[in-house]
């Protein structure tokens, strides 16, 4: 059997896919997509249930083949590559009870078992932030709540010291107070170290402020990404009478279009260098990046 | 400084602003060392890369300045800058408001300087 | 492109010490599940036809290996089923859960092996002679494990009627050869054939190929395997 020559993958040349397919049997669920993470950022994943967020992610991190495409980690191959492999940790949200093997575990057995597969796991932090989370090692897996495996997928993510580490929904049935909790530590681990993070979330306002930029993928595509400051500088709510807010969306892109009595109402996302005309009667008012994501992928987004 | 953010305006402007608003009040002196970026991304709960971006418009500004190795300072006049700054936006900012306001509730000019006058005394 | 070569990749096995501890542990229960289960058997042997100790006690120990033998089937199927998709999403390759996979079977392997020889032996068998034969049915008996978790994978429920149904053809072959070999009908049928050890390489023979196709058809299912 050749053996092809594997060399230790320079992790700031980025993590690339290019023309990812995924068909699950004759359903295909991600359409070609091209995506390059670039070291020390922190990327937001967002899209609709099934929208193929948590397939893209494992396949980027080599955990499920590809059906067509290529994902390299600083030029090699990811694919069934233990040093690229490595270097990104896909913590997955745990479902003991849909999952045999997971069930049978321990905390402190899932954390072992996973600490073999990343060289630089730090088990001073691991311990650390066991307490924090008034987590014990000798606790079973079936026996937490959702929140508490969240804890658990959050520990293997910070732990793995992996350079490129994916945290699938890490804020499900978390707290409020936890989730910030969360995002701190995040950003504290990601001050201190630079590594990239991709983190999926259905709560997005309170998770944009921490996202460098924004991946939002639709019906297995990618349909934004971007700085997630220059995104939503750029996109307004504007509002008054319809013939105005016509007038000042002509030409723009329009998305989400919606009538209140005699007033109309729509998000405009302006290109770079376009403006919303001056002389329109209309109300103008910021959106967020939650708002932003759901007019971008409402059904029948584009409008007008 | 103001610990909340809103979500209806650019987190980096409100990171410079609320900068600005500290040397206004003098909670940060001039000649005195401004917050990192890390210690804002930390206390903000944002990412350094926002609050870098605010914190280079204030150096653009001529507000703060790095000293190499050690962080980013406030520039000598950085209050006097700030106030010329706010002042030159003063009426687009609160007036223009106040009297489009004022003209659509059917105030006149002169209720409205007796408004200004009777609070000024009350204060 | 995708699962091709994947058995080539370099950079170490990580992981086995999860294969190692769950190969013990495995051991453990096939041990003890024999252990319950062949009294049972052995009861309902005793309350039928009138046996005597010698015959008892060579069913006894019968019983208990080929009890043994279907768990060790069984906990592979399980690990199968559950320990490598848990290591996959973990990050581990999937070679290195092939690896570790062997590594599993070692325990169990050697420990059933080794009562398999004490068996022979206590039957008067020379230890030389049961090697072939006891390593022919251990190699067959993970081969066979491994190509039933895939079969079961592909096929769902048709696929878990084919596992019982082979698992009781495998058990009955098991028997059988333990049968002759004990009572000495392995040498007076190898010599009909002309040779004294035929059976013992026919077996081991058997046990190669059926593990070759075992690891074969795991490798193919592993390089496609899809976890959620």
């Amino acid at each position: 059997m050749a053996r092809e020559e594997r060399r230790t993958p320079d992790i700031r040349q980025g993590l690339t896919g290019r023309g990812i397919v995924k068909r699950y049997g004759k359903k295909e669920v991600l359409h070609g997509i091209d995506l390059a993470l670039e070291p020390g950022k922190i990327y937001g994943l967002i899209g609709r249930n099934g929208a193929g967020k948590t397939t893209l992610l494992s396949l980027l991190s080599a955990q499920n083949p590809l059906t067509a495409g290529e994902v390299l980690l600083g030029g090699e191959p990811v694919w069934e590559n233990i040093l690229a492999m490595s270097c990104i940790c896909f913590s997955r949200e745990l479902n003991p009870s849909g999952e045999a093997g997971t069930a049978a575990m321990k905390v402190g057995q899932y954390l072992d078992t996973a600490a073999a597969y990343f060289p630089h796991w730090d088990r001073e932090m691991e311990s650390r932030l066991l307490a924090h989370f008034q987590l014990e090692r000798r606790e079973k897996l079936a026996k937490l709540s959702k929140g508490m495996l969240s804890m658990v997928t959050i520990i293997t993510a910070m732990a793995s010291k992996a350079p490129y580490t994916f945290l699938d929904e890490p804020a499900a049935g978390l707290d409020v107070i936890a989730r910030e909790e969360f995002y701190r530590m995040l950003l504290e681990e990601y001050a201190a170290t630079g590594r990239t993070f991709v983190i999926s979330t259905h709560i997005i306002d309170e998770a944009a402020a921490v996202l460098e930029e924004t991946i939002i993928l639709k019906d297995g595509e990618i349909l934004v990404k971007e700085n997630t400051e220059e995104l939503v500088s750029s996109c307004v709510y504007i509002s008054g009478r319809e013939e105005e807010v016509r007038k000042a969306a002509q030409g723009l892109r329009v998305y989400h279009w919606e009538a209140v009595g005699r007033s109309v109402g729509c998000m405009v996302w302006l290109r770079e260098g376009e403006e919303l005309p001056s002389d329109c009667a209309i109300q103008v008012q910021p959106v967020s990046l939650q708002k932003i994501f759901a007019a971008l992928c409402q059904e029948g987004g584009e409008a007008q | 400084m103001q610990a909340v953010l809103t979500q209806e305006k650019s987190i980096y402007l409100q990171i410079a602003e609320m900068i600005e608003n500290d040397i206004l009040r003098e909670v940060l002196l001039e000649e005195e060392q401004a917050p990192s970026t890390n210690e804002l991304a930390r206390v903000y709960a944002i990412n350094p890369a926002t609050a870098a971006k605010g914190v280079n418009l204030l150096v653009d500004e001529g507000i703060l300045y790095k000293k190499r190795g050690i962080g980013m300072f406030v520039m000598a006049g950085a209050k006097e800058k700030i106030r010329r700054k706010r002042r030159e936006s003063f009426y687009q900012d609160y007036v223009a408001r106040l009297l489009e306001e004022a003209r659509s509730l059917g105030i006149s000019r002169e209720e409205l300087i007796q408004m200004i006058a009777g609070q000024d005394k009350e204060g | 492109m995708t699962g091709q070569g994947f058995l080539a990749a370099p950079g170490g096995v990580r992981g086995l010490g999860f294969w190692w501890r769950q190969g013990w542990k495995s051991i453990g229960a096939c041990l003890v599940t024999a252990a319950i289960v062949t009294p049972a058997v052995l009861l309902i042997f005793l309350a039928g036809p009138g046996l005597d100790a010698g015959s008892a006690q060579y069913i006894f120990l019968c019983c208990f290996l080929i009890v043994g033998f279907m768990i060790l089937l069984i906990q592979e199927n399980v690990s199968f089923q559950a320990h490598i998709p848990q290591l996959i999403r973990m990050g581990s390759t999937r070679r290195e859960t092939l690896w570790g996979l062997t590594l599993f079977q070692l325990p169990m392997a050697v420990g059933l092996l080794a009562a398999f020889l004490a068996l022979g032996m206590a039957l008067g068998l020379p230890a030389g002679r049961g090697l072939a034969p006891g390593l022919g049915i251990l190699l067959a008996g993970n081969g066979l494990g491994e190509l039933l978790a895939v079969l079961q994978r592909k096929l769902g429920a048709v696929g878990l009627l084919c596992y019982v149904v082979l698992y009781g053809a495998a058990g009955m072959t098991l028997s059988f050869s333990l049968t002759m070999l004990v009572e000495g009908e392995v040498a007076a049928f190898g010599r009909r054939f002309g040779y004294l050890w035929g059976n013992g390489a026919a077996l081991l023979a058997a046990g190669l190929i059926l593990y070759g196709l075992g690891r074969l058809s795991l490798r193919r299912c592993l390089s496609k395997l899809e976890v959620r």
